[in-house]
């Protein structure tokens, strides 16, 4: 399966880790399907930062389509 | 998301020839992919040395796995040329045959097993195609079919200068009673439709949306017509299953 990457330098930091957010890997699943996608992670405690525009763009028609709206 | 001016000529190429296409599953365009293969392989009764009929083999991904694991005889059937092509490379102890499924160039009984995934839907007849397929079959040979399904009988209406799998597709009721018919005796079914759901929705990830992925491949007024089919009423399921000729 394909990774999806969504990564792009961003000021965004982790306030718990004080630490600048990396491009990483991360599986997307909801329901019973799974994507892989790379999102900008904390390196230190694995916070995911996940842009409003993917949230309510792309991931928001994957649910609709997966919920068979 | 990205997009490009698409060619009057590329927009008749059929949807499944799109080589990139093959980047967002790793391997065919197809719910499931090779992993729905082996499933159906798998309670086939197919042993070692069987021949057996792709029909449809597309770049010849399943090929492949019929003859690197599980040791059987391969003939691959595919209406494109190009197809073919990939598929003499990545399967080359295949023998390919270019020619379309209404019409196979086949003695009667010649195979244990035939093979048609995500194919039946594009060959816009589908009792012809599978009493075909019954044609071709030894007595007692198999048939694994997978493809999708509408929820609701009707066809799509698009325009006919792209073909894809969601341009003609049958009601499960419709099918089955096409198998019966056709003097099939169905062994196995599976229920697959999370598969289709997962496929759109990596297409979705990497097209930007599914309208934005039809209207790319299939050119704007197309793709839009598609994405509304697909949105408006009908909804598509897919389906997995083994039945052996009776």
């Amino acid at each position: 399966m394909s990774t999806f990457s969504f990564a792009e330098a961003t000021e965004w930091r982790c306030a718990a880790c004080d630490q600048p957010l990396q491009p990483a890997k991360v599986k997307v699943t909801y329901l019973n399907a799974v994507f892989n996608v790379e999102l900008m992670v904390c390196p230190a405690c694995d916070f995911i930062l996940v842009p409003e525009n993917l949230a309510m763009g792309k991931m928001l028609e994957v649910e609709q389509l997966l919920e068979d709206k | 998301m990205w997009a490009h001016r698409v060619s009057e000529k590329r927009i008749v190429q059929p949807l499944y020839e799109r080589e990139e296409l093959a980047a967002i599953t790793g391997g065919p365009l197809r719910p499931g992919g090779l992993e729905l293969t082996g499933k159906l392989l798998h309670h086939s009764g197919l042993a070692p040395g069987a021949t057996v009929l792709d029909l449809g083999c597309g770049s010849g991904f399943s090929l492949e796995l019929l003859i690197r694991v599980y040791r059987l005889v391969a003939v691959g059937i595919d209406p494109s040329p190009l197809l073919l092509a990939q598929a003499g490379r990545r399967a080359p102890q295949a023998t390919l045959l270019q020619a379309t499924a209404q019409a196979l160039p086949c003695i009667d009984g010649s195979f244990a097993g035939v093979v048609c995934e995500c194919v039946l839907s594009l060959t816009g007849d589908v009792h012809l195609v599978i009493r075909e397929m019954h044609r071709v079959l030894r007595s007692g040979g198999v048939l694994l079919l997978s493809d999708v399904y509408a929820h609701e009988k009707g066809r799509f209406s698009t325009s006919p200068r792209a073909t894809s799998c969601v341009n003609s597709t049958v009601t499960l009721a419709m099918m089955t009673q096409a198998l019966r018919a056709a003097n099939f005796e169905l062994l196995h079914f599976w229920e697959c439709t999370d598969m289709l759901k997962q496929l759109a929705g990596q297409i979705i990830f990497d097209y930007g949306s599914l309208a934005a992925f039809w209207n790319v491949i299939l050119g704007q007024a197309t793709g839009q017509c598609t994405h509304d089919c697909t949105r408006t009423g009908v909804k598509l399921g897919y389906y997995a299953l083994v039945a052996q000729k009776r």
